[in-house]
């Protein structure tokens, strides 16, 4: 077994991952050159020997990975070219809290345009707007202090063009149809409706949008991560796309067509869009070949698809996170499924996505440790549950609300025991030096043992991954 | 060549590779003579391009527009004289904006006998100032603007003490009054100037305002402090 024969779109990604921490401080050359030694490096280290004939793949796979990786810092490093004053027609896309202002997403013919307003100000996704104002590079709104959240970056990653200051923004009357609007209507009709828990998991589940109040529950609780749309949300959608289509013709294309609404619909998030990237390859594979593809080469290909479609991607804490957790998972993937290896199993997704979390957040729950344990299989059962309770509330059918009354219940006993597990677990991790070597370890080990090296090889590969994560380690 | 000889050869190859990366990210990191990240992990945005950018932003906006952002132009690189227990000591270029840590950073980090304590390296730096790293037991840092040899910055605190100078591009009307010779209404008029037409890049600039000559000037010069 070697790396190039397993899963040979994972040595480019961690090429290509290598090559984009190093964006920051190297010029976009040595950035390509030090991220192609590191593809180099993990290949070389995770290989005894090559079969006969396959040399040539060596040189091709490093090309893969210089060549992209100096288009794609460049693209980062090369300054914006759309500045000056714009006036027109717009369509509001995303519209969200930012500390004291309000983040509107603008769609015009200037490209994606950024504001900062008022709250007073604020407008509702999906409506039309005239809007006025100047171009500026979203570095401009977005000051970038070493160590801190860099909101520029933030933006990009959400496709994001410029920023567009001094605006002034006329609302008018109409809505575009489209995933912005459907969106503002769904959520018009969840926060009218609906009693508090169910109204907030609903929310982040159908439309992408975190209550806050809900948000720290799960803050405290360590499942924050359930709020977010990624694999655990597509994948259960998938599950029940595929069943309820069971015997249709053209079956691959509805599925695709649902899921992919699904993603838009709430806001297309980085981590939504790598599962759904990951889904559609395995439902491809499994078309066309009878089986999915390797579930780690899987992950490796949505990761560098959509990296080569947005670099900026690589800092979106979310990408980042679900990229980690299953990347851990897939190393799991085989073998008998017993309760222990699932507790191992959920044991390394913490471990390995704690550095990352506690970085971002400033600390990580203990009690996320057990809390994920109960918690998956308690929400891939509540969330569907919940969904169907609250359509007839939804729908305005009669006595609907005793349903929703009913699962409102549901989600407060749930609180109460997680309330209880976390205070048995109260403890903190905080962010440092040991925690983001135990993380990136964790990733070593995990990549090693989904490629199959062995027990000697995934040990040196773990090492190469604390290096990596030494060396490349954001304050 | 056998199995295990080609294993250690990869292993090998593998950690050279990983060495070369180390070598490249440590030793050019924020060295780089060219292209754009030259500063400490900084953005890949320049500040000179973000000026430059917003410069024909303001030349293509509208009248009305261009009155509200004053015309502005930071210096792309600043220069400081770094001296005392600094790995290497001597003239370095930072980038605009950069604090006393920054530069120390970029001169190898602080040796094992400086006074830690002794220094604020949170210190905002200017153009052109020298700072100073004490020994432990020597006196406290000192940050100097250029040729003056005037204090730039007190200890401790961003904004210059009345006895180190008042910076005239920063100081409030209230503040200005302080100066011998500045009443009310000509305070008022500096703030408005530095307002209309940018910041004051040397005290020759507060010839500008109507009602400080030569004479005045010559007289505040000594008390006054222009940082860009």
């Amino acid at each position: 077994m070697n790396p190039l024969s397993t899963a040979p779109s994972l040595v480019i990604f961690a090429g290509w991952c290598a090559g984009l921490s190093a964006s920051s401080r190297l010029p976009a050359f040595l950035a390509a050159v030090a991220g192609t030694l590191v593809s180099a490096s993990f290949l070389l280290v995770g290989t005894k020997r090559f079969p006969p004939g396959t040399s040539l793949f060596l040189p091709l796979t490093l090309l893969a990975v210089l060549l992209p990786l100096f288009a794609l810092v460049s693209r980062i490093q090369a300054p914006p070219c759309s500045l000056g004053p714009f006036q027109g027609d717009a369509v509001v896309l995303t519209e969200r809290s930012w500390g004291r202002r309000r983040a509107v997403v603008l769609e015009t013919a200037a490209g994606k345009l950024l504001c900062l307003l008022r709250p007073d100000k604020a407008v509702t996704e999906g409506a039309r707007v005239k809007v006025r104002g100047r171009l500026s590079p979203l570095e401009s709104l977005f000051p970038r202090r070493e160590g801190a959240f860099d909101g520029a970056r933030y933006w990009r990653g959400r496709g994001v063009d410029s920023g567009f200051e001094s605006a002034s923004v006329e609302v008018g009357e109409d809505f575009r149809p489209g995933f912005a609007a459907w969106r503002t209507t769904l959520r018009k009709r969840l926060l009218l409706s609906l009693p508090p828990l169910l109204r907030g998991h609903l929310l982040a589940a159908w439309a992408g949008e975190k209550d806050p109040e809900v948000e720290v529950l799960h803050r405290r609780w360590g499942t924050a991560h359930l709020l977010a749309v990624s694999g655990f949300h597509v994948g259960l959608l998938a599950l029940t796309v595929l069943w309820c289509l069971q015997g249709f013709r053209f079956k691959l294309l509805w599925s695709s067509c649902l899921l992919w609404g699904y993603v838009f619909l709430t806001g297309a998030a980085p981590s939504a869009l790598r599962a759904m990237v990951m889904i559609q390859l395995a439902l491809v594979g499994t078309a066309m070949a009878g089986s999915p593809s390797s579930a780690l080469n899987s992950v490796a290909v949505a990761g560098t698809a959509l990296l080569a479609y947005n670099p900026w991607l690589f800092w979106d804490v979310g990408w980042r996170l679900s990229v980690i957790s299953v990347l851990v998972l897939c190393s799991f993937a085989g073998g008998r499924r017993t309760f222990a290896r699932g507790i191992l199993a959920s044991l390394a997704v913490w471990l390995a996505t704690a550095g990352e979390a506690s970085r971002v957040f400033g600390f990580v729950p203990v009690a996320g440790l057990a809390m994920n344990l109960i918690a998956l299989p308690v929400f891939s059962v509540l969330l569907p549950v919940a969904s169907i309770a609250a359509l007839p509330t939804l729908l305005g059918v009669p006595g609907g609300g005793l349903l929703a009354v009913g699962m409102e219940g549901i989600f407060e006993t749930w609180s109460f025991i997680a309330d209880g597990i976390s205070s048995i677990l109260p403890w903190k991790l905080a962010y440092g030096p040991l925690i983001w070597v135990v993380s990136a370890g964790v990733v070593g080990a995990a990549a090693g043992r989904g490629l199959g090296l062995g027990r000697e090889k995934t040990v040196l590969l773990s090492i190469l991954a604390v290096l990596c994560g030494l060396l490349f380690r954001q304050p | 060549m056998d199995d295990k000889k080609k294993a250690v050869l990869f292993l090998g190859g593998g950690l050279l590779c990983f060495a070369l990366v180390w070598g490249i990210v440590r030793g050019f990191a924020g060295r780089w003579p060219w292209g754009t990240p030259t500063g400490v992990a900084g953005p890949s945005w320049s500040i000179r391009q973000s000026m430059r950018a917003s410069e024909d932003a303001i030349q293509l906006a509208p009248e009305s527009q261009q009155q509200a952002v004053p015309e502005k132009k930071a210096p792309e690189k600043w220069v400081i004289y770094l001296t005392g227990e600094v790995a290497r000591p001597g003239i370095l270029e930072i980038s605009p904006d950069s604090r006393l840590y920054e530069a120390v950073e970029k001169a190898g980090g602080l040796t094992g006998k400086a006074d830690r304590e002794g220094v604020n390296l949170a210190e905002k730096l200017a153009d052109g100032v020298h700072a100073h790293i004490p020994r432990i037991g020597e006196e406290k840092s000192r940050l100097r603007g250029a040729g003056t040899g005037e204090e730039l910055l007190p200890e401790g605190g961003s904004r210059p003490s009345p006895s180190a100078g008042i910076d005239i591009n920063l100081a409030s009307a209230q503040e200005l009054e302080t100066l011998p010779g500045i009443g009310p209404a000509l305070a008022r008029q500096i703030v408005e100037d530095r307002t209309a037409n940018g910041p004051f890049k040397s005290p020759e600039d507060l010839l500008r305002v109507k009602g400080i000559g030569q004479a005045k000037m010559e007289k505040l010069k000594g008390m006054i402090i222009v940082r860009p």
